[in-house]
């Protein structure tokens, strides 16, 4: 997407909350700071706070003035430009741009041959990102996979390498620590062509989070750091589950992952002015007649709605969403009423950087038709999100008084100027009944699941420069040797 | 049943602390056995809230606040039933989130439902030691043990904690089950833990199969 395209600052009109409304979860967020206060199992980040005028008791609880958290959210930059691998721009978060990615570390794959849920494997990491290089709607990729097939202690490594040689799209990744994250940041400095380049253009995006409820660990902290000191960008997502580690209640779970993200924040930029974090959260409630997090539910898409208008019209920050993933246990009906609606209300959302498509199982299961399947539906709701022009070329009156009452516009030259504008769809079926009974009768699954077969069988990737790779394999084997 | 024992179990199911806490009082002052009120009165309030549960009629909400009413009528009836020498225990279980994790949700739902089906739930709490729980093994002499871990990094810890027990000669006296998001059955398998559940209602019933085993 250009950048030089008109931004319409909400496409569709849609608000789910007022500005005063919006106001009221800000000052919500800004009391728990003041009264209750976070845990900061950080001694640098306790110091940072403690210099900024936050109150430190009880060695590791914070109580934070509304000024000291005002003051950072002012410098944050309203905008993170994310680049293919290659350095192209390929992501403007800002605005209501919506980009859409996969998810991370599943411990279950539904195996894309016989369709049975088995362990993640590092192949599954290699296969999704090849498939979403292929994919013309799924902008970034995260592991999808959570490898079991090799040590956990450098799966993160694994991980990302199996991203940078499937995919030249920007990754997403998680790192289990701060030596992980050391080995991922030296990798992608090693292929962007050193520190400042990779600053200034990354391609690489780290998912942190902090501990609900009204926590900051020591690991994810000392990770956070590192990220700040390389001049990357990360998010701070919460994922509290309402009812279990936030009130079960919409208003005050926002107001709470609110105040975990602004505490977070306030760290971020007293550590340095001006690192880019995306702002957002992911909050659903306990389903409590199975104890189950869920993953599609009304009150979950109310909160990321939330979070993205707090974004857009509170604090002028990029924001992270979630869409296209799945409480159902397999690629079915469920799934897809599921990943429809959770993609059509983020692009309403506007939110920037959009994760977890083709998660199923509450986020424990990927599945690759999933992927495929939601990569058509992004293409749809796209298209519905872009509307329609009207201008006298597209009101088409010298057409109508030319054709006039009683005839078509088959053969006029007005319908051979904009038919290919109609959009189409990749594998939803729209033909007779006759042919599609000749074509062994197709369902969207069954061609979901060609697309990807033949996506990991045939797409090649563009491949890194020569002698990169053994760089790459030499900071992985490096990891491992000291296992 | 008296209806005293009957008021109480009806108190703990609907959630009236207040009630709970005074008729085990009133219960244990008529000269009530300690065991009787626990057994008769709180466990099976308990065991009926995890029936009802089971067929959907009760929420998680509830068996925790249960759970909760249960251990404070506990420890009224505590010490009169540590002066008897001949009381019966019930399977007794440890859980804990191990080392480094400060992930507790997971494990709390499973220690309220694991009351449910009458087990003894001792819960260390989150970011335990290994040398905590192998202390709490040493002093409580459970059956079985639940360590739960979030985290990738902190997995390990699992695996520690089963070393640990091996160690100190501890472990064919206990079953060990591992639960938490990134846990597999591999990983248990792989560590050489008795059992794991991918969530609390599969864990419960794990806990009690391992606990039966071991009866």
């Amino acid at each position: 997407m250009a950048r030089a395209e008109e931004v319409n600052p909400n496409p569709s009109g849609f608000r789910l909350l007022s500005d005063s409304q919006l106001e009221q979860i800000h000052l919500a967020s800004l009391e728990i700071l003041r009264r209750t206060g976070v845990r900061v199992h950080d001694a640098e980040a306790l110091e940072l706070l403690a210099a900024a005028g936050c109150v430190v008791t009880d060695g590791d609880l914070v109580r934070m003035p509304p000024g000291v958290v005002e003051e950072a959210l002012d410098k944050a930059p309203s905008r993170i430009v994310l680049c293919s691998r290659t350095g192209e721009p390929a992501m403007y978060l800002e605005a209501y741009r919506s980009y859409f990615g996969t998810g991370s570390d599943l411990p279950n794959t539904l195996d894309l041959e016989t369709g049975e849920r088995r362990p993640s494997v590092l192949a599954d990491v290699e296969q999704t990102a090849r498939l979403v290089d292929s994919l013309p709607n799924v902008e970034f990729v995260m592991s999808m996979a959570q490898a079991s097939d090799v040590p956990a202690a450098t799966s993160d490594r694994k991980s990302f390498l199996a991203m940078l040689t499937n995919t030249i799209k920007p990754i997403v990744f998680t790192a289990w620590d701060e030596h992980g994250l050391a080995d991922i940041i030296a990798m992608a400095q090693t292929v962007a062509g050193g520190r400042d380049e990779l600053a200034l253009s990354p391609f690489l995006f780290a998912y942190l989070e902090p501990t609900s409820p009204l926590q900051h660990s020591d690991v994810v902290m000392r990770k956070m750091m590192m990220m700040i000191d390389h001049g990357l960008p990360f998010v701070y997502a919460p994922g509290p589950v309402e009812g279990a580690s936030a009130p079960i209640t919409s208003a005050g779970s926002l107001a709470m992952a609110n105040a975990e993200i602004l505490s977070g924040m306030a760290i971020a930029q007293l550590k340095k002015p001006g690192t880019p974090v995306l702002f957002g959260s992911g909050s659903g409630p306990l389903d409590m007649r199975t104890a189950l997090a869920t993953y599609s539910s009304p009150e979950f898409m109310h909160h990321c709605m939330a979070m993205a208008e707090l974004g857009h019209y509170r604090y002028n920050l990029p924001v992270w969403g979630f869409s296209g993933c799945s409480d159902s246990k397999l690629a079915d009906h469920q799934a897809s009423i599921e990943s429809t609606i959770w993609i059509l209300w983020t692009a309403l959302s506007g939110a920037n950087l959009v994760h977890d498509l083709g998660y199923v199982e509450s986020g424990l299961t990927c599945s690759y038709e999933m992927i495929v399947l939601c990569d058509e539906i992004v293409s749809y709701v796209r298209r519905l999100m872009d509307g329609f022009q009207i201008t006298p070329e597209t009101l088409a009156l010298d057409a109508i008084d030319e054709v006039g009452p009683g005839n078509d516009y088959l053969g006029h030259a007005h319908t051979r100027r904009h038919f290919r504008q109609v959009w189409q769809p990749r594998l939803l079926d729209r033909n007779t009944y006759q042919s599609w009974e000749a074509a062994d009768k197709p369902t969207a699954f069954g061609t979901a699941r060609e697309i990807a077969q033949q996506a990991i069988e045939e797409h090649q990737c563009d491949p890194l420069p020569g002698g990169m790779l053994e760089e790459l394999q030499a900071i992985v084997a490096k990891a491992d040797a000291k296992l | 049943m008296s209806d005293l024992l009957k008021s109480l179990q009806e108190a703990i199911l609907t959630i009236d602390e207040e009630t709970a806490l005074k008729v085990t009082q009133e219960l244990l002052d008529s000269g009530m056995e300690p065991e009787e009120i626990l057994e008769s009165g709180m466990t099976e309030a308990l065991l009926e809230l995890g029936r009802r549960w089971n067929c959907g009629e009760a929420f998680l909400p509830e068996v925790v606040a249960a759970a909760g009413i249960f251990e404070r009528c506990s420890a009224i009836v505590e010490p009169a039933l540590m002066a008897k020498a001949d009381r019966k225990v019930s399977d007794k279980a440890i859980i804990a989130t191990v080392k480094g994790d400060l992930h507790d949700l997971g494990k709390n739902i499973v220690g309220a439902m694991m009351k449910t089906v009458g087990l003894e739930v001792h819960d260390l709490g989150k970011n335990v030691p290994t040398e905590k729980i192998i202390e709490a093994v040493k002093e409580l002499q459970p059956k079985l043990i639940g360590l739960s871990a979030l985290l990738t990094t902190t997995m390990p810890e699992q695996e520690n904690v089963i070393k640990a027990l091996e160690e100190a000669g501890l472990r064919s006296a206990v079953k060990v089950m591992v639960g938490g998001a990134p846990v597999t059955q591999e990983w248990a398998d792989r560590i050489g833990a008795d059992g794991y559940a991918p969530n609390a209602p599969e864990a419960v019933r794990v806990a009690l199969e391992l606990t039966q085993v071991a009866a």
